[in-house]
């Protein structure tokens, strides 16, 4: 007996209390905000910097400081001005006490001390031409960010690729994007998506696959969600191991084991075929069947033939995922009209992640669900300006300007002489090296001690991420980030600047400005709002000062100012001016225009008067076709429908890529398979959000969601501490017994900086082939029950004391 | 003895501390307050808890009997050892006496007086009595809150635990301060409500003091007991609870059996 | 804190002033109030018990309340781990509850007016948009029984089903201020309930 009452009088008489209850504390609407954004001197344009939405905000600035926030409601990406509950409370970080203001030299005890610019820029200096002499250009590094602000990634980008003539240039994009980049290159032929967000609200089915979108862009996740509200009519598919939010609206929901999802696009283009709901037109005209690596050319029938054995029943054999579902999946996509295709880090964390995101393309292209409204394969992306500021500037080890290959030598020497870099590098080269630099695992592998010879990489300068914490089997990185000259810019002590010899303090994108491109081709500007605290300074300030030790002041030309604003223009224009002629053009996107506009310029967009491109490759809408010599391509008069100037022949790839799971496999001894993701209030590793008391609070810790099965089998009752280990690490969490996973696998959250619930040190560090992206989606591990249950919501951050304290707690 | 006595004390002081820490290292084999506490599978309350829960809501439940069982067979067969052999708010009391001694204080501790075992005794019922139907109108089990061993317990739990104090423990230095100032051990022999519920359960053959008629007439025993009793007397009173410092002050024991403890 | 501060603070949180009546849940399986009161006799062995130190002892002397445990969900909710069920020497709370979904200390009322998610399914359904519409579901990814006790409808708006057991847990969570949802714990805001109040009352005063 647990009550008198009966459970529903209670409930009646719960409600009615409550009720009055709530009279007496109802506050004023929607609560401190509006209160606050009425003491507002002025409303500042900017852009939110916690996903890859691009959501664009206004910063309420009051007395030089910022109080308030609010949604942009003209914007084109979050419309009518939504925000998540991060982004509504952004401005609060950079308040928190922790706050970095000064720069900080590590003394011969290993404790941090503070110093002026002049000493740690001097240090730097020194350590640079030392290692520069000693071991060669390429034994200093550069490892960026989707954080940082175009102009930010070019100049590094430039001062390192034309300046030192080293490709030793990486950023944290490969960690999160370089799939999506290599699978664009490889079926498109140009990067980034075809399509914008307004395909939502134009497709008849969505396909989400390898995305939460619910929690990871929750801002998208709401229009595709009222979308489908509103038109009962459109189907959404949800291709996910987890039944999570966004699986909770979907008419279809597809599980799956986690790595083996190849197999079911290669099934459903089966089933399309088979059932003859291909688009036999797109197909003849505008697609190219091909085996490895897009050379050798086949034949439709030898492709049909090849997807052949992916029968919905072996399908099922393979991935756990329903035949049924295959089937009824491949129905709604191919027979919809309009299909959008939307991924994200299922897909590209993975070892496999180019051949999942082929095949993805693989299935629009054998619909014809291209150049349509509503059809695209768009790949989101989880950071503000990993599309703007790393892709398409080239900020990664492989590329230049534009987005393509530095080996490509056509692009290098108009690249090499629009830079001048024969005259001002420093390097007795001259020229931009061809040979492509190290990608980021591979070159925190070779991070290590000047005298240590098996490391060629001596020093690094780390801007805006966090990589002690977000590499994968951390383990394996810190001892070389420790022992190497490491130089981090950030605004907060983390984890790598606990590792660092030089930490310098750096100013928040609302105290510098910058522009920022969203998933959708869309670039951003966000205007100074405030000034940074003490001596903290824009990272765009740092790298000139670099280039001005190094001797090539005169090369970076912006490093002559020193109003911040006027640094970023001309940066931006010196880097719209670099791809002016490339399908990425900005040209038309100038500072003035972005200042008014009030929603952004999507590229291509070649001069002021043209309005951006809402879709590329089709005639008519896509400004490449007017012109396409300026670009260098050739296109031919009569185009229909679509044509992938990328692609020599103007036709997209089809390519047959096998099931083969090159993931780590479950083993005896380590029997479950984890996957790791986001939550909505927790952003990336949490030295932002873990410092907003709200969303700290929503989400003060990391658990493992383990399947109820699972739990009874090893005894473990919701709220146990359970011991999470793989051959490389260990994570001691809190379980949350559910049953929206699939059994034999767990999943937990990224976040947490607490030294054992930072799950990086349990994840595989196996990278994608052709990317190399590591794998992060799939580890094998073994639960044991460690401990009944303890109060682990400590919300931890490392602080300004921890950063002396050479070990992680 | 009396050194026996002292380990046994100060093992039930440091057991109120240990135990809320064993729990915190998910030690559960022992687990509780001295309210009621856990050994085993073996359940065990204070039977004044208990009785007040009975008294204020007029229910028994079986689990209420089984843990006062062993409580109140001890007290038949043993007395009021709880008191004095376990006791933390005694042993706080004997440490005081201790330190007024050191100091050189004038001893507070009153001259025997025949009546006085006899009035302390009707005072302690009839406030236990008023107190239980206070209890039983109120429904509430108000006399924790005047029980020292009760209040020690919970505090020490909250003070391990939550690293601070509730505001019930203020009764605690209260009556220390009234006790090491002014009244001698004045809240163990007319007021606390756990000895007083144990004292009901006393036998007359249980453990008790026992004293042979004669002896050479020295009085230390009388000196020597903390409640104010003269033990060749109210060896069987239900306020003595078996302390034992009569028996070893005793000089005639070394002779002959004069004043021992005897059970049956 | 300035000493204005210091000493409205020490005059409203005295230990004899008034308890806030929601957001203050007994432990999980406890039995009605008025038994409760009756029942519970201080022993602090759930505050003991309680692995995440949210059962605390309630400092308050209204209606004799001192001493008793109450989780206060603002500061942290219930786990509901379940482990001072079996503790409890008097059955005031019901040691044959063992499974979270048999509990029920109170229940979740939401706030729509400043809910988080309100707000946003408001504008998104029509009202005029103000740029202050910020999504969270924060209640909704915390909530030990999700789908059961609080589902999401249409994936935005939480709504609170009868299986709601009180936990306090999404209070804790909750990242408006003040809080957009609260627990009215069970017979709590009834007074004539609880403690000697009752007695007096029945004596007709």
């Amino acid at each position: 007996m647990i009550t008198d009452i009966t459970r529903r009088n209670f409930i009646k008489a719960a409600l009615a209390a409550g009720a009055a209850a709530a009279a007496g504390i109802a506050p004023e609407k929607a609560g401190a905000q509006e209160t606050a954004g009425a003491a507002v001197d002025n409303w500042v344009k900017g852009v939110c910097r916690m996903c890859g939405t691009g959501c664009s905000v206004y910063v309420g600035v009051k007395d030089g400081k910022m109080v308030a926030m609010k949604g942009n409601v003209d914007s084109k990406t979050n419309t009518k001005g939504f925000l998540c509950v991060k982004g509504m409370n952004i401005f609060k970080v950079a308040y928190h006490p922790d706050r970095l203001t000064t720069p900080l030299i590590r003394d011969a005890k290993g404790k941090l001390q503070p110093a002026t610019w002049d000493e740690a820029l001097s240090l730097i200096e020194k350590k640079f031409k030392e290692y520069h002499k000693k071991f060669g250009y390429d034994s200093v590094a550069y490892y960026g960010s989707g954080q940082c602000t175009t102009e930010e990634s070019y100049t590094f980008n430039k001062l390192w690729k034309g300046g030192f003539g080293s490709n030793m240039v990486d950023g944290n994009p490969r960690l999160c994007m370089a799939s999506a980049v290599g699978a664009y290159l490889g079926s498109l032929g140009s990067d980034e998506p075809a399509g914008a967000y307004e395909d939502i609200e134009k497709a008849k089915c969505i396909f989400l696959t390898g995305s939460n979108t619910s929690e990871a862009h929750p801002i998208l996740f709401r229009r595709i969600a009222r979308y489908k509200k509103d038109n009962p009519g459109v189907k959404v598919i949800v291709c996910e191991p987890r039944r999570t939010k966004t699986a909770n609206i979907a008419d279809l929901w597809m599980p799956f084991k986690p790595g083996t999802d190849a197999a079911i696009f290669n099934g459903m283009a089966r089933e399309i075929i088979k059932n003859g709901w291909h688009d036999k037109d797109f197909i003849a005209n505008h697609s190219r069947f091909t085996k490895g690596d897009g050379s050798e050319e086949i034949t439709f029938e030898e492709y049909v033939k090849f997807i052949d054995k992916y029968t919905p029943e072996f399908v099922e054999s393979v991935t756990g995922c329903p035949a049924a579902h295959v089937k009824q999946a491949s129905e709604i996509f191919a027979k919809s009209g309009a299909s959008l295709s939307m991924w994200c880090m299922g897909l590209n964390q993975r070892s496999n992640g180019v051949f999942a995101n082929n095949l993805v393309h693989n299935l629009h292209a054998i619909t014809g669900m291209f150049g349509k409204p509503g059809a695209d394969s768009f790949s989101l992306t989880g950071q503000p300006n990993a599309c703007g500021g790393v892709r398409e500037t080239g900020s990664l080890s492989h590329l230049l300007p534009g987005c393509r290959p530095v080996a490509a030598e056509p692009w290098r020497k108009k690249v090499e002489a629009y830079w001048k870099v024969s005259e001002n590098c420093i390097n007795p080269s001259k020229a931009i090296n061809p040979k492509p630099g190290m990608h980021a695992v591979k070159l925190f592998s070779s991070l290590g001690a000047e005298n240590d010879e098996t490391k060629p990489v001596k020093a690094v300068v780390i801007s805006t991420t966090n990589p002690a914490q977000s590499l994968p089997n951390t383990n394996r990185f810190i001892p070389g980030m420790r022992d190497a000259f490491t130089v981090v810019i950030d605004i907060f002590p983390t984890r790598t600047a606990q590792l660092a010899s030089v930490v310098l303090p750096a100013a928040f994108i609302y105290e510098k400005g910058g522009v920022y491109g969203c998933s959708e081709r869309r670039s951003f500007l966000t205007t100074k709002a405030v000034n940074p605290p003490g001596e903290a300074k824009p990272d765009l300030w740092i790298a000139c000062q670099i280039a001005k030790r190094m001797g090539l002041g005169k090369y970076i030309q912006w490093s002559g100012e020193e109003d911040i604003s006027k640094m970023n223009e001309m940066a931006w224009n010196d880097y719209t001016g670099c791809t002016a002629n490339t399908e990425k053009t900005l040209k038309g996107a100038t500072y003035a225009r972005l200042k008014k506009s009030v929603t952004g310029v999507q590229w291509p967009c070649p001069d002021e008067k043209h309005p951006g491109t809402y879709k590329r490759y089709v005639p008519g809408m896509d400004p490449i076709f007017d012109d396409p010599a300026r670009y260098g391509y050739k296109i031919p008069e009569n185009v229909k429908r679509i044509y992938f100037y990328g692609r020599p022949d103007g036709r997209m790839n089809v390519f047959c890529r096998g099931h083969e799971n090159t993931s780590e496999q479950t083993s005896k001894e380590y029997p479950f398979l984890m996957t790791t993701g986001r939550v909505l209030e927790q952003w990336h590793t949490g030295t932002m959000t873990m410092r907003i008391p709200e969303t700290a609070q929503a989400h003060p810790n990391s658990f493992v969601e383990i399947h109820v099965n699972d739990a009874k089998k090893l005894g473990i009752k919701q709220g146990d501490m359970v011991k999470v280990e793989s051959v490389r690490g260990y994570n001691i969490l809190p379980a949350r017994v559910v049953n929206m996973t699939l059994e034999g696998v767990v999943f937990v959250p990224m976040h947490d900086q607490k030294a054992d619930r930072m799950v990086n040190f349990i994840c595989s560090d196996v990278i994608d082939a052709g990317s190399s992206e590591p794998d992060y989606k799939v580890s094998a591990v073994k639960i044991t029950r460690f401990s009944g249950p303890k109060n682990v919501a400590e919300r931890y951050v490392v602080d300004r004391k921890e950063l002396d304290n050479p070990k992680f707690s | 003895m009396s050194r026996c006595r002292r380990i046994i004390q100060w093992f039930f002081f440091l057991l109120m501390f240990i135990v809320p820490a064993l729990n915190m290292l998910e030690i559960y084999f022992i687990k509780g307050t001295y309210i009621s506490m856990d050994v085993g599978e073996l359940a065990v309350s204070d039977p004044l808890a208990v009785l007040q829960a009975v008294f204020a809501s007029h229910e028994i439940k079986a689990v209420m009997i089984a843990s006062v069982t062993l409580p109140l067979l001890i007290a038949v067969l043993l007395g009021r050892v709880w008191c004095s052999w376990a006791c933390p708010y005694y042993l706080i009391l004997d440490g005081i006496e201790a330190l007024r001694k050191k100091l050189g204080l004038k001893p507070l501790k009153p001259v025997y007086s025949e009546s006085g075992p006899s009035k302390a005794n009707f005072f302690r019922y009839a406030l236990l009595i008023s107190g239980f139907i206070l209890v039983g109108a109120a429904g509430v089990p108000l006399l924790y809150l005047i029980s020292p061993p009760s209040v020690l317990s919970s505090q020490a739990v909250m003070l391990i635990k939550h690293f601070t104090l509730t505001a019930e423990f203020i009764f605690i230095p209260i009556v220390l301060i009234i006790e090491t100032f002014f009244v001698y051990r004045f809240w163990c022999r007319f007021f606390c409500p756990t000895g007083t519920v144990l004292s009901i359960f006393k036998s007359s053959k249980g453990l008790r003091v026992e004293y042979s008629g004669s002896c050479s007439g020295c009085s230390r025993c009388v000196k020597a007991c903390p409640m104010v009793l003269d033990p060749r007397k109210d060896g069987a009173s239900s306020q003595c609870h078996n302390c034992g410092e009569c028996v070893s002050i005793c000089p005639d024991n070394r002779k002959t059996d004069t004043l021992k403890f005897r059970i049956k | 804190m300035s000493l204005f501060d210091s000493i409205k603070n020490a005059l409203n949180e005295n230990p004899f002033s008034g308890h806030y009546k929601i957001n203050r849940m007994r432990p999980p399986g406890s039995v009605d109030e008025k038994r409760f009161m009756k029942l519970c006799v201080r022993c602090s062995r759930c505050v003991e018990v309680c692995p995440y130190d949210v059962v605390k002892r309630s400092t308050k002397t209204e209606y004799g309340e001192i001493g008793t445990p109450f989780i206060y969900a603002e500061e942290a909710g219930c786990h509901l781990c379940m482990k001072c069920t079996s503790v409890c020497p008097t059955g005031a709370i019901d040691p044959k509850v063992t499974e979270m979904e048999q509990t029920s200390i109170g229940i979740a009322r939401i706030n729509e007016e400043t809910c988080n998610n309100y707000i946003y399914d408001r504008q998104e359904s029509g009202e005029e948009a103000d740029g202050m519409a910020a999504l969270c579901s924060s209640c909704f990814n915390v909530c030990p029984l999700q789908h059961e006790a609080i589902r999401l409808e249409n994936g935005l708006t939480p709504v609170i089903t009868e299986k709601c057991t009180g936990c306090g847990l999404c209070v804790e969570r909750c990242p408006t201020r003040p809080r957009s949802i609260s627990i009215i714990p069970k017979d709590m805001p009834d007074a004539a309930t609880a403690g000697y109040y009752h007695f007096l009352k029945r004596m007709g005063k």
